[in-house]
């Protein structure tokens, strides 16, 4: 019964074994990336890239047609510009992340309308640039995979001044020149990330895989490392349970995930162990010292 | 590094020392005297010398006063309730202008309203019909029975998606411009209604698909499938020739919109196109029957072709896989089975149960090929052949035309060029 | 021995003067703050104490004049601010956030040895937060924050400590730890600089201070600063930026001690 239920799909069908595998890159990658964007309070950075990226994908556009590899890294390039703009104004200015992230996507966005309609388009280049977990081609994994791996390496090298600059940036400054250095570093991973993921699964699963799990892990534990596990557990077994819903009851896939993800979220913001409503209204019986 | 350059903050709430000794605030009974202050500290209030210069707008109020003073004089104006002084002051208007260049500017008025009432009528004489289009299959068809009596402008272009298309400030000028609207109707264009909305177009709106037997569809042909599968199937044994027949479409979620994909509905499309260009200008009537007549003859021929086609490929080998259930019509009409993996819609992302009921199916009816359709996304339905090991077919055009260079630019090509691509691809191999 | 190097010498502040949107809140600042001291710097409120300490730590620009290190604060400057920017929401335990201080001799890859983590427990222990190590950042009182910052700055092992109100939301008692703590750097030949509000702690522990009301009003011994004839004048500054002020034309001249 349960390997019909969850094993057999899986080894019946490549395209889910592929979707599962891709899954897993963009949760070891994106979603530790997703953590400290939440903690550093930039959790609509995703959606902020994700409109962002249209002149780049634009110019691709006009450059080389339909051609996905070109809107694919024009899309990078428009991503890394406008995040790493906004960090710079961040640091530089007297604006903080959501304004200069805002004041940047926007124009971005503005200026992708323009050039899109000035090719008379009746293309929606979106449409064409983003893509589906079920559709996962090998060009596709390979991107996914890499990336995943190049994260991985990038946060352990950066970790220490990754938590100092989230937690005293002014800290940092004194004893060392890495602070902007690594705040730049978390842009490019969060653009790239989300690039791929955009894609390779299209906009709701790349964002929200990033994103929703590390909100509902920030209910289960109270130190990082622990924080960063549980995200990840939780979007793979996200991941597992809408590819199950979605093979079994006929769910659209990305859509699936992401609400396995929520719901899991709804869970823990209500009786999660640190934090959440249930423990800030129950208490247990207290210690004597 | 600049932020922060704030002085220094008020003291804390915690600094309610006062009281102590040692802090600033002991200083305010102290016996000192407040003597001269010594050289070197600044003082506060203003500063005893002249200002840097003047405020720079109370130097714009001197040059604006000084520029009005004549307007304000008392003997420009004539004063208001002074009966006698006005009437003098308006005479003095009166007679002060001439009359000359007046006279002269009226007539030249006159005549360029006359040249501009004059004109429209005149052009409507020699200026072809300013129609419309919503997509580039109706827009073919228009140019193909109005010939040099129209002017046909299309909103969404070759390879461009119906379905899905975002308009633009340009196509709601195109709109108001145009004399005839022809869209195709069935819930196709659903960005239509607003776009004429706003174009505030008085233009007729033709459906083009009046008169055809519309066809329903299911949400997914999977989820029809597999209804009719536990319908057909009684303890472990599936009746065969139940499983054979038609979906139920019970479960129907909308009208099947691709309706000129049976030729019977397309000549239903031009005779309905012809009409309405007929009552759009009546002067060309003649030029529009003849030119339909014509047309209805070449679609006649085609759906031969597509029958005998049909008719000489094996029974095991009449189905076409494809991306979207656009040809709905084409398989009522020809007998030829469509499978594909999205719904008419498709907007609507497939699921997984979707692909593995696709899968399974090519897989147990061993299909010789795929096809690929140019407005929607490939990649899914690659990802199916891949994964079953069949070829990709060829190139199906379903819901838009070619490019002009491309092998389907017109409606008849484009009709054409998709049997060809069937039946090379399903009697490959054999 | 601290002090030691050829290039010893003191701090030279030239001149400085640092200000915002044309107005200064510290201007024409001369001092010389020895290698080795322990220097109190008092003011009334909006005196720029704040500024010229960040100054000092290279935060804030000057709009004119210089500073000049000569080899002091070489083995690192720790700067202790008034209000620490931190995010006590982040999950961060309290052993991992003093540990920071361990960055000069660590740097991002260095291994945390056996030794280091007896001198993150010593340095706890010095503050009075011992038994709170595994504690989260979020659950501290703003007091016991001022402390683990205290704690991190002692592991920071800095030639020059740069210290802003350190004082201010900590009870007597521990308090007088810390004061015990100041001392205790001086004798190791660190140079401190502290920025104060309570005079008797000034007069009690430390030799020297700057009074400063935007500019400095005495220097020297702590005696002979806090005079009562000093103090007057330097509460009689003006706090408030003056926009019709006229443009600034003095070239550096030291002002009477």
């Amino acid at each position: 019964m349960i390997w019909d239920l969850v094993i057999d799909p899986f080894v019946a069908f490549g395209f889910m074994r592929r979707a599962l595998v891709g899954c897993l890159a963009i949760a070891l990658g994106g979603t530790p990336v997703g953590v400290f964007l939440v903690l550093r309070r930039m959790s609509l950075t995703g959606d902020a890239i994700a409109h962002a990226i249209l002149p780049g994908a634009a110019v691709g556009y006009l450059v080389a047609g339909l051609s996905v590899g070109a809107m694919t890294v024009g899309g990078l390039v428009a991503g890394l510009t406008v995040g790493l703009l906004a960090g710079f104004v961040t640091r530089a200015t007297v604006l903080r992340e959501d304004a200069s992230l805002a004041g940047f996507y926007l124009t971005s966005l503005a200026l992708g309308v323009l050039l899109v309609s000035m090719r008379g388009g009746s293309v929606d280049l979106m449409h064409v640039l983003l893509g589906n977990v079920l559709a996962l081609d090998d060009q596709a994994m390979v991107l996914l995979a890499g990336i995943a791996t190049v994260t991985l390496v990038a946060l352990a090298v950066a970790y220490r001044p990754l938590v100092v600059d989230s937690v005293d940036p002014e800290y940092l400054r004194t004893v060392s020149r890495t602070g902007a250095r690594v705040h730049y570093l978390l842009l490019t991973l969060a653009v790239i990330n989300l690039v791929a993921g955009f894609h390779a699964l299209g906009t709701l699963m790349a964002v929200g895989i990033m994103i929703v799990p590390a909100t509902a892990a920030r209910f289960w534990h109270r130190d990082l490392a622990g924080i960063l596990v549980m995200a990840v557990a939780i979007a793979v077994a996200a991941s597992l349970t809408g590819l199950l819903l979605s093979f079994h009851f006929g769910l659209p896939s990305g859509p699936a995930i992401i609400l396995c993800a929520g719901g899991a979220f709804v869970l823990s913001l209500a009786v999660g162990p640190h934090g959440s409503l249930l423990a800030r209204r129950v208490h247990r019986r207290h210690l004597r010292a | 590094m600049l932020d922060d350059m704030m002085p220094a903050p008020p003291p804390r709430a915690g600094m309610g020392k006062s009281a102590r000794h040692g802090t600033w605030g002991a200083l305010e009974g102290g016996a000192l005297e407040g003597g001269a202050l010594e050289g070197g500290m600044q003082r506060c209030g203003p500063a005893p010398s002249s200002p840097v210069g003047p405020h720079p707008a109370a130097g714009a109020a001197t040059l604006y006063l000084r520029a009005t003073a004549s307007l304000r004089e008392p003997s420009r104006f004539p004063r208001l309730g002074g009966g006698r002084k006005v009437c003098r002051a308006t005479r003095r208007f009166l007679v002060g202008v001439p009359t000359k260049p007046m006279a002269r500017g009226a007539a030249l008025i006159a005549v360029l309203i006359a040249v501009i009432a004059a004109g429209p009528r005149a052009a409507a004489e020699t200026d072809p019909v300013e129609v419309v289009a919503t997509f580039s299959l109706i827009g073919d068809m228009a140019a193909a029975i109005g010939g040099e009596r129209v002017s046909v402008a299309t909103i969404v272009g070759p390879n461009g998606d119906p379905h899905v298309y975002q308009p633009t400030p340009d196509d709601a000028r195109r709109l108001a411009a145009a004399d005839l609207v022809l869209a195709n109707g069935l819930g196709l264009e659903g960005w239509i209604a607003r776009l004429i909305a706003a174009a505030r177009s008085d233009a007729p709106v033709v459906t083009v698909s009046d008169g055809i037997a519309p066809l329903t569809f299911h949400r997914t042909r999977a989820h029809a499938a597999i209804a009719r599968y536990r319908r057909c199937q009684t303890g472990n044994r599936l009746d065969v020739a139940c499983a054979r027949g038609p979906l139920d479409y019970e479960d129907t979620i909308g009208t099947d919109p691709h309706a000129w994909h049976d030729l019977a509905n397309a000549r239903i499309y031009v005779a309905n196109i012809a009409a309405a260009l007929t009552e759009a200008d009546p002067a060309g009537a003649e030029t529009y029957a003849a030119s339909l007549a014509g047309y209805q003859r070449r679609l006649a021929a085609l759906e031969d072709t597509i029958r005998t086609v049909i008719r000489r490929l094996p029974d095991a080998r009449r189905v076409v896989i494809t991306t979207h259930d656009a040809f709905g019509y084409f398989e009522r009409a020809y007998g030829l089975r469509f499978e594909a993996l999205q719904s008419a819609i498709a907007d609507a992302e497939p699921s997984a149960a979707d692909l593995a009921y696709l899968i399974r199916r090519i897989r147990r009816m061993r299909v010789p090929a795929i096809f690929v359709e140019t407005t929607t996304d490939r990649r899914l339905i690659e990802r199916v052949a891949r994964e079953t090991g069949t070829r990709i077919g060829g190139e199906l055009y379903s819901d838009a035309l070619s490019p002009p260079d491309g092998p389907a630019p017109t409606f008849l090509d484009m009709i054409g060029h998709n049997i060809r691509t069937i039946e090379a691809a399903l009697n490959a191999g054999r | 021995m601290r002090g030691d190097t050829a290039m010893a010498g003191p701090i030279e502040i030239e001149n400085l003067t640092i200000g915002y949107d044309r107005h200064p809140a510290i201007h024409h600042v001369s001092l010389m703050i020895g290698r080795g001291s322990l220097t109190a710097v008092v003011g009334p409120n909006g005196a720029g104490k704040s500024t010229l300490l960040k100054g000092l730590v290279g935060r804030l620009r000057p709009m004119e004049g210089r500073i000049r290190f000569r080899g002091v604060g070489d083995d690192g400057i720790a700067y202790l601010p008034q209000q620490a920017d931190i995010d006590r929401q982040f999950p961060l335990s309290v052993i991992d956030f003093v540990a920071m201080g361990l960055w000069r001799r660590i740097g991002l890859f260095g291994a945390v040895t056996r030794a280091d983590r007896a001198r993150v427990a010593d340095a706890l222990a010095a503050v009075g937060l011992s038994g709170f190590e595994r504690r989260g950042i979020a659950t501290l009182s703003g007091g016991q924050v001022q402390r683990m910052l205290f704690a991190r700055t002692l592991l920071q092992d800095a030639g020059l400590i740069l210290l802003d109100e350190p004082l201010t939301a900590i009870d007597t008692k521990t308090a007088a730890d810390l004061l015990d703590l100041i001392r205790r750097w001086h004798g190791e030949q660190r140079t401190v600089v502290t920025v104060l509000h309570d005079l008797d702690q000034v007069r009690g522990h430390f030799p020297e201070t700057v009074l400063l009301a935007r500019e400095v009003i005495a220097h020297g011994a702590t005696a002979d600063v806090l005079t009562a004839r000093n103090l007057l004048r330097a509460r009689q500054m003006c706090e408030a930026f003056d926009d019709r002020a006229e443009v600034c034309d003095r070239s550096s001249d030291r002002p009477a001690a």
